[in-house]
């Protein structure tokens, strides 16, 4: 789909690099920019300790498509080389702090004068301006300032986060809407652009219970307190377990009907008292029904109570493992898993994320590059001769 | 060029999406596209209400209002009012500049207004139960017949393949990623986990970076095209991590809470009610000053190398670390590290966000009005642009408000007509249900 584009991604975050790793999926040339030691990221997550895999994991799987470049921006031939890739660039990404875009001259003042036309996206924890400007993040201080950790977890207990990178994931995701919105408007001849993307804003803006809650303070003055088990709706709803595990399930007021099919209508829960005005908050009724919820629930697997729920149009979910993933038939037969080839390595992630019908869409036509795996071939396409390369990497400007 | 000249419209300023979505992850696309200038119309239905979307119910009682938490029994004042769909905040909170035009799309009549619409759009979002459409008649062989320059983006929970009839919200498709298993208390079982919707997010924003991929695509081919944004596939990147992991040791990764590898982390009580801040130490360095900061004297003789690779060690450096955080103020903490080189952040609850100094400086709440609710402050856009900024054109929008828009303006219905549709209760801008 994005097969023309080039994007020049000098970002060091798991945001940014998720944000360029949905354009370079979908047919970009993202040229990632890397310090001569390697952007840091390649350090994150866990590591590959104790398998048979030498790189790390995380980094494959959000730098999948792209090519890699060494460059010491330090060095002034550095920069040179990275101005020369902006010149030529269409969307060009960083994610450097206020500070240090400032030493390094990296500001959208001079990308734009390089380039009139490029989106510029600084993909920053806080943006670039505020007070929090030179704050660092990760993601557990996203998740924390975000406005959603606070109600996550039980009111007894310290807040918690979610599992994972799932805000910088998110951030990451909104960012790639910003740049290819910006691109749309690029192409119908309206210029470039600067995208100032603070992960805080994006997760505050977020559809996640986030500024739902915002709103409902505004509304009500009330705030959204941390409560375990499910919050809303009425019940059944909630995480319940079954004979090998738990299901979650959703089946407030407006699903009642089917859920009593669900169960085979059960005498005890044909009484009128269940469908009464406001019957489906009563804690005392809630408590009646998981006693008689849970005779059916035990008696059951996860598997057989998804399938009972499906065919009644009712909200399921089963509480999965990562191995129940690996081996799911849905997501096999959808190429939802890919496993990439590194040397003698075989890394197993999550493969294509949507399919067009008329286009080519996802596809993987390279695994995630070693440090400046590409120089010398982007070099080249930026028309440097051999003794300019050379003398270059002499003087340790490119690696 | 000065920079006001600089300025030109929206980036999808002329476009026109026809939005069928329903709960979250649908309209959150809508919105985002709605955000960067696309003309979005809601096609609802006053016969058909669609649970979880302009609320749980049309006319939800006063008990079930009242037992609920603020983000869906949070009317405003805790007043339904008397068209309670157009107060509901968990609906209201997305709906900004968007249209809705109310269509009987089981009816023939409503059908043939639809596909009219259809000829002078550019695209339609939809995140319905499986086979919504195809009840309808709504295929994208019909919508290519009618324009072959439309976009269809459907976001089904699982889509083609063996789950193809399934249908989940974000909860339990979070709990089939094995997202819901992970991220309990290590110390607890799932069964008491906050409900939470992130493959909502995720697929709202895929559905709408989809639909501008294929708007980029459309500029060279001339054709539109149907894209499928299954929800259960694109939320594998809320789990990646762990998946990566379980592939590469052979063995399912435990439920870590808020710890990391390799680093010191946690969330810490604070001086106040409720208060809390969480730390993140990368570095034996970062690890040297938080010490110095905290002038604990348990904490002297501590290595980052034992702390990070035992975590029994780290239980104890959370106790002496929260013996410390007790006595302080969040944010003041945090502000404290951060000038340190540590990462910080308090954990803002929802009326810390709106005295919040770094949003205030940014502007990001903004006011909104809209017919039943009055005016207040909603949360703003997620990105800034300096050449195309994010801009509200209107509030939520109410059931029904553009349909004199929608179908006197574009589809030129003559007035006779339109009175007799809004007499034969084919539009309106009230549920006929209860």
């Amino acid at each position: 789909m994005l097969e023309n584009f080039r994007v020049v991604d000098l970002s060091e975050s798991i945001s940014a690099a998720f944000a360029t790793k949905q354009l370079a999926d979908f047919g970009a040339d993202v040229v990632k920019v890397e310090r001569p030691g390697g952007d840091p990221v390649r350090q994150a997550g866990a590591k590959a300790a104790g398998s048979t895999w030498s790189r790390n994991p995380l980094f494959q799987y959000l730098n999948t498509n792209k090519r890699s470049i060494g460059l010491d921006l330090e060095h002034p031939g550095g920069r040179e080389v990275l101005e020369r890739l902006i010149r030529g660039a269409h969307v060009f990404v960083d994610s450097l702090p206020h500070d240090q875009a400032t030493a390094l001259g990296i500001t959208w003042e001079r990308v734009t004068a390089w380039n009139p036309d490029v989106i510029h996206a600084a993909i920053t924890p806080f943006g670039r301006s505020g007070a929090y400007r030179d704050w660092r993040a990760s993601e557990i201080v996203l998740y924390a300032m975000g406005g959603e950790m606070y109600s996550t977890g039980l009111a007894e207990r310290e807040p918690i986060k979610l599992a994972g990178h799932v805000s910088e994931i998110e951030v990451g995701s909104v960012a790639a809407v910003a740049i290819l919105g910006a691109l749309v408007a690029q192409q119908a001849g309206q210029g470039g652009d600067y995208l100032d993307i603070s992960g805080f804003e994006v997760q505050m803006a977020g559809i996640d219970r986030r500024s739902s809650s915002l709103l409902g303070y505004q509304y009500t003055g009330e705030i959204t307190p941390r409560r375990g088990g499910w919050s809303a709706g009425g019940f059944p709803a909630g995480i319940y377990p079954c004979s090998d595990g738990y299901f979650e399930i959703s089946a407030g007021p407006a699903y009642w009907t089917r859920m009593v099919a669900m169960l085979g209508h059960p005498p005890a829960l044909l009484d009128p008292k269940w469908t009464a005005p406001g019957a489906n908050g009563s804690p005392s009724l809630r408590e009646e029904f998981d006693s008689l919820f849970l005779e059916w629930t035990m008696q059951r697997t996860r598997t057989e109570i998804w399938e009972a729920a499906q065919a009644a149009h009712v909200f399921v979910g089963p509480l999965n493992s990562m191995q129940d993933l690996l081996v799911d038939p849905h997501l096999a037969q959808t190429g939802a898993l890919v496993t990439v080839s590194v040397g003698k390595d075989q890394y197993t992630m999550p493969g294509a994320p949507l399919r067009f019908n008329r286009a080519q869409g996802w596809r993987l036509s390279r695994a995630a590059p070693d440090v400046g795996q590409d120089t010398e071939d982007i070099l080249t396409e930026l028309g440097m001769q051999a003794p300019q390369v050379h003398r270059l990497r002499t003087e340790g400007a490119i690696a | 060029m000065t920079d006001n000249q600089s300025r030109s419209s929206s980036p999808l300023a002329g476009l026109r999406v026809l939005d069928l979505t329903v709960a979250w992850a649908g309209p959150y696309a809508t919105m985002l596209l709605a955000d960067l200038g696309a003309e979005v119309i809601r096609v609802e239905n006053i016969h058909v209400f669609p649970s979880m979307t302009r609320g749980m119910q049309p006319r939800p009682a006063a008990e079930f209002i009242r037992s609920q938490i603020a983000q869906v029994g949070g009317y405003p004042d805790r007043d339904p009012g008397h068209r309670p769909w157009n107060r509901c905040p968990f609906f209201n909170v997305h709906a900004r500049s968007k249209r809705s035009v109310t269509l009987d799309l089981r009816k023939e009549e409503g059908m043939s207004l639809f596909w009219r619409l259809v000829e002078i759009s550019d695209g339609l979002i939809e995140n319905n139960a499986p086979d919504t459409l195809e009840k309808l008649g709504i295929t994208w062989e019909r919508l290519r017949e009618r324009n072959d320059q439309f976009i269809l983006v459907r976001m089904p929970a699982f889509g083609s393949g063996p789950y193809a009839g399934y249908r989940a919200l974000g909860t339990h498709l979070e709990a089939f990623l094995g997202q819901t298993m992970l991220r309990r208390y290590p110390d607890m079982d799932p069964s008491m986990n906050s409900t939470t919707f992130s493959t909502d997010f995720l697929g709202g924003s895929a559905a709408a970076a989809a639909f501008l991929m294929a708007l980029l695509g459309r500029r060279s081919t001339a054709r539109g095209c149907a894209v499928e944004v299954p929800q259960a596939q694109n939320g594998l990147a809320l789990v990646a991590d762990a998946l990566i992991e379980r592939a590469m040791r052979g063995q399912e990764p435990e439920a870590r809470g808020n710890r990391d590898h390799s680093v010191i982390q946690g969330c810490y009580p604070c001086r106040g009610e409720d208060q809390w801040v969480v730390l993140r130490v990368e570095t034996p360095e970062e690890w040297a000053r938080l010490k110095a900061q905290a002038g604990q004297p348990e904490l002297t003789s501590l290595k980052f190398i034992e702390v990070v690779t035992d975590s029994k060690v780290h239980d104890r450096v959370d106790a002496v670390l929260s013996e410390w955080t007790s006595t302080q103020d969040s944010a003041a903490l945090a502000d404290l590290l951060q000038g340190d080189g540590i990462i910080a952040g308090p954990v803002i609850d929802h009326e810390r966000a709106y005295r919040d100094p770094h949003l205030a400086d940014r502007q990001f709440f903004v006011r909104l009005e809209n017919e039943d609710c009055g005016t207040h402050l909603y949360p703003g856009a997620a990105w800034h642009s300096l050449r195309r900024p994010v801009a509200f054109q209107r509030g939520p929008v109410l059931l029904g408000e553009d349909n004199e828009y929608v179908l006197r303006e574009l589809l030129a219905i003559s007035d006779a007509e339109y009175r007799r549709m809004e007499r034969d209760g084919l539009i309106g801008t009230e549920y006929s249900l209860h």
